[in-house]
């Protein structure tokens, strides 16, 4: 016992703690000459850089830690690795890194960055070994990182027309850039990859597809490229008869880690002629002021997909229908939708989209007589980490199966992440303080024939969703059916009514978005202002409220 | 003022001295308190003074000192993120708090590092107070420091007053609230101004390990 102790407190440590040094000060200078460590019987220490270390770390670690990566410094040597040791393995230890957020249920994600339970061993092993090196000579090679674009050579490279100036410090950043591609013939997308100027900064990205250019007519007050929040959802025309569309136009995003990838076999994604890319972009400011001018790479298939992709996203439009009201102190509420699938489909990739205060999410799918499968499970979401998850081997569901997505928010105080500090009730919204919840599986029909029954069947729920949505909002004083001439949603009332008088300051018989009480802005200006320039004009009124009546009165459609 | 009474702070009074002399003893006796003594003791007398200098060639102590109100030593590398991303709130503090006496200090712990590149750090960072380079982690072993960012203030008896976080905006690696809800810093060098004891002397920083191979 006393033999091994001391070995134990005798083996150099990377990081000697000073218990360690003050003992060995105090007490056991002469004990010191390490007679078990250096006995002839011991062996060597197992774990070295030269091996297994070197090879773990370059796998699951240096793709980001080099130089002009995300990665705020370098593993590449052994000098990188050993001198932040005992860094490496809080954050190992803490399943901070490798950033991968699924559970592993059972089902496989090809693009896995998880450590395996025997390289943790190794690596907390080498750590306790003092981070012996081995023969020098022996260091495996560094892989040899591709310089530029991982995928190749892109078919398209589109920038961001001006630099972003991101500041030094203060809260969390979120701006939308649009990429004016604006192609003149259809495309077909196999994978983007972006490439940021500020990589510390920009913490992850969404790419959204704006089909009639109208994002890139957007302009932020504060004179600088992009805009805030998600309104390039929005399109021309009428909004409500096109919103579920435009909710549904994800592109993928990036994340810090991820390795983008080509979709397998023949599949791409659509990009229609004069379509734009936004690229919704979260920033955490990083000490210092940097300025952000990303880069997207487009790789395109050469000829169109024998079938075509389906986002089969519970709860439709984010959730935006759901319901989502969490009240203050909540920590448990639960956010569920189920859909059973009215045809086969293989699922290809699957992600979840919430802000700050989920906690958990699960997809899982019950086939017909069968158990349940998860096909996806985090158990401490982080926004700052949402990603795609491609699957191993495409999963099929046969026709019948039930998808059910469950969703947590902790609104409490107890959650630090929570943006309010006391909690306010959270609802449904664009803001990142607002909530948004859901989880998409890409997925095709089995059989192609079929695939139009399955959209159709989903255009419904994301209508449905939406009427809820309305619904919901025309109800109460404060609601849009308040601000806009209330009953039955609104009856004929005429726009110069009490709340037009009240509401329009400059008297120019239109409402200009500031004129708009903050609370309804956003609803109301979706809804309305189908030429987005920020004005509702007594067109725009007449024509919106016809749409909204047409709309609640007719009911789901589209089955 | 009085000290907390985890330091054993080195002053005139003889009472204390013998008491340091004794926690020594028992140190040395009973093995097990070595590890209480080691995460709580950060006298800065400890184990003998440091001096060192900062980049621009002016040296300075950890000893008492009755020109200044404290020292304040910021430990950082210039990689580690977290440490980073504190800058522009350390400057802000530096300007509230510069003429009143204290001094910040910016220590950098990390690996290879050279003048030239401590110096590029300040500029890209706006660091308007003296950074000093501890390539052999002297001075974090001398305070006990293991974390960046983490900070020590010693007041002007050479007594640690406060040690730990800036703030708590930062609960654990990625688990960041969305603004702090104590600055811890501020609040002591206030109270530290103010000449009332500091309510939370000893916090714990979240960050970086300092590698003192």
């Amino acid at each position: 016992m006393t033999r091994l102790n001391i070995r134990h407190f005798k083996k150099p440590q990377c990081r000697p703690g000073l218990l360690k040094l003050l003992l060995a000060t105090l007490l056991c200078l002469n004990v010191g000459s390490t007679p078990a460590f250096t006995n002839a019987s011991e062996a060597p220490p197992k774990e070295t850089f030269v091996e297994p270390i070197a090879a773990i770390i370059y796998t699951h670690c240096s793709n980001c830690h080099r130089p002009g990566q995300a990665g705020p410094f370098s593993l590449l040597s052994y000098s990188d690795v050993s001198q932040r040791a005992a860094t490496i393995q809080a954050v190992i230890r803490d399943s901070y890194m490798p950033p991968w957020k699924p559970i592993h249920t059972g089902i496989d994600f090809s693009n896995d960055r998880r450590l395996s339970d025997q390289e943790k061993k190794q690596i907390d092993a080498w750590i306790a070994a003092g981070c012996p090196e081995g023969d020098s000579s022996k260091t495996p090679k560094a892989p040899d990182f591709p310089e530029g674009w991982s995928l190749g050579t892109p078919d398209l490279v589109v920038q961001m027309e001006s630099p972003f100036q991101i500041p030094a410090d203060g809260p969390d950043l979120y701006r939308s850039f649009v990429f004016p591609v604006g192609l003149p013939e259809d495309k077909w997308i196999k994978a983007i990859e972006v490439r940021p100027t500020a990589r510390g900064a920009v913490h992850h990205a969404l790419f959204f597809l704006d089909i009639d250019g109208a994002a890139k007519e957007q302009k932020s007050a504060d004179g600088q490229p992009g805009f805030a929040g998600m309104n390039f959802l929005k399109t021309r025309g009428n909004a409500l008869e096109r919103m579920p569309d435009s909710l549904a136009r994800g592109l993928g995003g990036y994340v810090p880690g991820a390795t983008p990838n080509r979709l397998p076999g023949d599949l791409a994604r659509f990009l229609p002629k004069g379509s734009d890319i936004v690229m919704q972009t979260h920033f955490h400011p990083t000490g210092k002021k940097q300025t952000e001018q990303s880069q997207l790479g487009l790789f395109f298939a050469d000829v169109a997909p024998k079938q075509l992709l389906v986002p089969v996203q519970l709860p439709p439009l984010f959730g935006m229908g759901a319901g989502i009201d969490i009240d203050a102190g909540d920590a448990n509420y639960l956010l569920r939708d189920e859909y059973v699938l009215p045809i086969d489909i293989v699922g290809f990739e699957i992600g979840g989209h919430a802000h700050y205060i989920c906690r958990k999410m699960t997809m899982t799918a019950t086939p017909p007589g069968g158990e349940p499968i998860e096909l996806l499970r985090i158990d401490d979401w982080d926004l700052d980490w949402q990603d795609q998850y491609m699957f191993k081997s495409p999963v099929s569901l046969a026709k019948g199966t039930k998808l059910k997505v469950d969703i947590i928010y902790n609104n409490s105080a107890e959650n630090p992440e929570n943006p309010f500090s006391p909690p306010r009730p959270i609802n449904w919204g664009r803001e990142s303080t607002d909530e948004m919840g859901s989880i998409t599986m890409l997925a095709i029909a089995k059989h192609e024939s079929e695939r139009v029954i399955l959209e159709q069947d989903i255009k419904a729920r994301t209508r449905e969703s939406l009427r809820k949505r309305i619904s919901s909002q025309m109800g109460g004083l404060g609601g849009l059916g308040g601000l806009l001439g209330r009953s039955g949603p609104f009856n004929g009332s005429p726009f110069n009514g009490v709340w037009l008088k009240m509401l329009d300051r400059n008297r120019d018989g239109k409402l200009q978005k500031s004129e708009i009480p903050e609370k309804q802005r956003d609803r109301l200006l979706d809804l309305m202002d189908t030429n987005n320039d920020d004005v509702i004009d007594q067109n725009e009124l007449d024509n919106g409220k016809k749409s909204i009546e047409q709309f609640l009165n007719a009911g789901p459609r589209g089955k | 003022m009085h000290s907390p009474n985890y330091l054993m702070s080195h002053g005139p009074d003889p009472k204390r001295y013998v008491l340091f002399l004794f926690a020594l003893l028992l140190i040395s006796l009973i093995p097990a308190f070595a590890r209480i003594s080691d995460e709580n003791s950060s006298s800065t007398q400890a184990r003998g003074l440091v001096k060192f200098t900062d980049v621009g060639g002016k040296s300075y102590s950890l000893q008492a000192s009755p020109e200044r109100m404290a020292l304040v030593l910021i430990f950082v590398t210039t990689d580690c993120p977290i440490a980073n991303s504190y800058q522009p709130l350390l400057a802000r503090l530096h300007k509230e708090f510069q003429n009143r006496g204290f001094e910040f200090l910016l220590i950098h712990e990390g690996p290879d590092q050279t003048p030239e590149k401590l110096k590029e750090h300040a500029k890209d960072y706006a660091v308007l107070f003296p950074v000093v380079m501890d390539a052999d982690h002297a001075i974090a072993r001398q305070v006990g420091a293991t974390k960046t960012p983490e900070v020590f203030v010693i007041g002007r008896d050479g007594a640690l007053v406060y040690q730990g976080r800036i703030d708590d905006l930062h609960q654990g690696f990625g688990k960041k609230r969305a603004a702090a809800t104590r600055d811890d810093l501020r609040l002591a060098l206030r109270e530290l101004d103010a000449g009332t004891s500091i309510s939370i002397p000893k916090t714990e920083a979240v960050g970086c390990s300092i590698p003192l191979k």
